[in-house]
């Protein structure tokens, strides 16, 4: 999710593959009623009320007249707490790899897990963690010449393409103070292809 | 799980980053087929008496009979599903498109052969009438090709070594010159721009 701005805008974010494969992720529901041969699996299901299994957020969203939703525990207060103590060190990655776009999609009315303070506390939260982690990250990106720390596993996919774009601006900077700005360059497309087809030559003559 | 297989589908694509992977005409052909069945399971449902019945009465949920009550959230999942299987297949073939309009601007009117295969045929058709498009833009504009010269040039000439044998090309003076392997060239940018971009050429970095 490059721009965070869409993510209140359904329709904006329709084609959006990042926005699929966050919707992919799983949260637990716990059934409303009593419910027989429930085609969620290739083969019917029985659930009595409150029993629980986790649902893909696409489907939950659309289920919530027949399943509670659960906080995931990387947004509960408990996480939260620990977000705004030190928001540096957490490793998002692994409680994400999506986890401010998906922290936004949770605060949609489709799900009923918390009233609306908890939804702009937890709102508050993500900000200020954000906000904090950016400074951070920018920080790391002007510092580490070499890319020797390994910043980029801790970082929410987000998080990651900025990292990526600070490296590079700083280096087509450099470049440009040097005198060696606008060269031309290979298009990404064909090298990827083309790199191929030599790796598949040289098998052959192999 | 309805829609797994179309998640499947993204995932391969967000996968292959900057390259265009072969189209997934089966993934594809799967996707709809079961689309389709769940369609008409829904189709079924719904004209049964039973649900007609509660749709009528418009009954509290609390009120029916599990039975009914089940066959009711299976019409809403079965339609989730359907939407998200459209959802994935319309941002799969986008998503595509847009490659495919990224590689003329970078590589030519020629997609590559390794390139090429791994398009379908309708994909084939519209880089084909795109191409067309973009030509009869071009001509147009008194024959610019605004796919040369994307960044400010800093000077008309560039030096360049040949990656490949490129053979016979013509200059914009008319002259033509052979480009062979390992040699260097001195030679007007907007010629070297769209092979530098194919890697046949490389252009010489020289320090400051």
């Amino acid at each position: 999710m490059s721009d965070l701005g869409i993510v209140d805008d359904q329709s904006a974010s329709y084609l959006d593959i990042d926005d699929i494969l966050m919707t992919e992720n799983k949260i637990s529901c716990r059934a409303r009623y009593d419910l027989v041969d429930l085609e969620l699996r290739r083969t019917a299901e029985d659930f009595h009320e409150g029993k629980k299994v986790d649902l893909p957020i696409w489907m939950a969203m659309r289920l919530n007249e027949f399943f509670r939703h659960e906080i995931p525990k990387q947004y509960n207060t408990h996480f939260q707490g620990i977000l705004n103590a030190d928001p540096e060190v957490v490793n998002l990655h692994k409680e994400g790899p999506k986890y401010f776009a998906m922290g936004l999609q949770l605060t949609s009315e489709n799900f009923d897990f918390a009233d609306d303070e908890d939804i702009i506390n937890m709102c508050q939260t993500l900000l200020q963690a954000s906000a904090r982690r950016v400074s951070w990250i920018s920080d790391m990106a002007a510092a580490d010449h070499y890319q020797q720390s390994k910043v980029d596993s801790k970082l929410d996919d987000m998080e990651k393409e900025m990292y990526a774009k600070a490296i590079s601006e700083r280096k087509s900077w450099e470049d440009w103070t040097r005198g060696m700005s606008n060269r031309l360059t290979e298009s990404k497309f064909i090298a990827k292809s083309r790199k191929r087809k030599r790796d598949a030559l040289a098998q052959k003559n192999n | 799980m309805s829609g797994e297989l179309a998640a499947e589908l993204i995932r391969d694509l967000a996968r292959a980053k900057d390259s265009l992977p072969a189209y997934d005409d089966t993934s594809v052909r799967e996707i709809v087929d079961e689309s389709i069945a769940l369609s008409n399971k829904n189709r079924e449902d719904i004209s049964s008496t039973a649900m007609s019945q509660l749709i009528q009465d418009s009954a509290d949920l609390n009120d029916v009979t599990p039975k009914e009550r089940s066959m009711y959230t299976n019409v809403c999942l079965r339609a989730a599903g359907i939407e998200r299987n459209k959802r994935c297949l319309v941002a799969y073939h986008m998503k595509r498109l847009e490659k495919i309009r990224e590689i003329r601007w970078q590589g030519g009117p020629v997609i590559p052969d390794h390139l090429r295969t791994n398009l379908s045929a309708s994909e084939r058709t519209y880089s084909h009438k795109y191409n067309r498009a973009l030509a009869k833009l071009m001509r147009g504009s008194g024959d610019l090709d605004f796919t040369q010269i994307q960044t400010p040039p800093k000077s008309l000439y560039v030096e360049v070594t040949c990656v490949e044998d490129v053979g016979d090309v013509e200059l914009e003076n008319g002259d033509r010159i052979t480009l062979e392997k390992n040699s260097r060239y001195f030679l007007p940018r907007a010629n070297v721009e769209p092979l530098v971009r194919q890697g046949l050429l490389k252009e010489i970095q020289r320090q400051v």
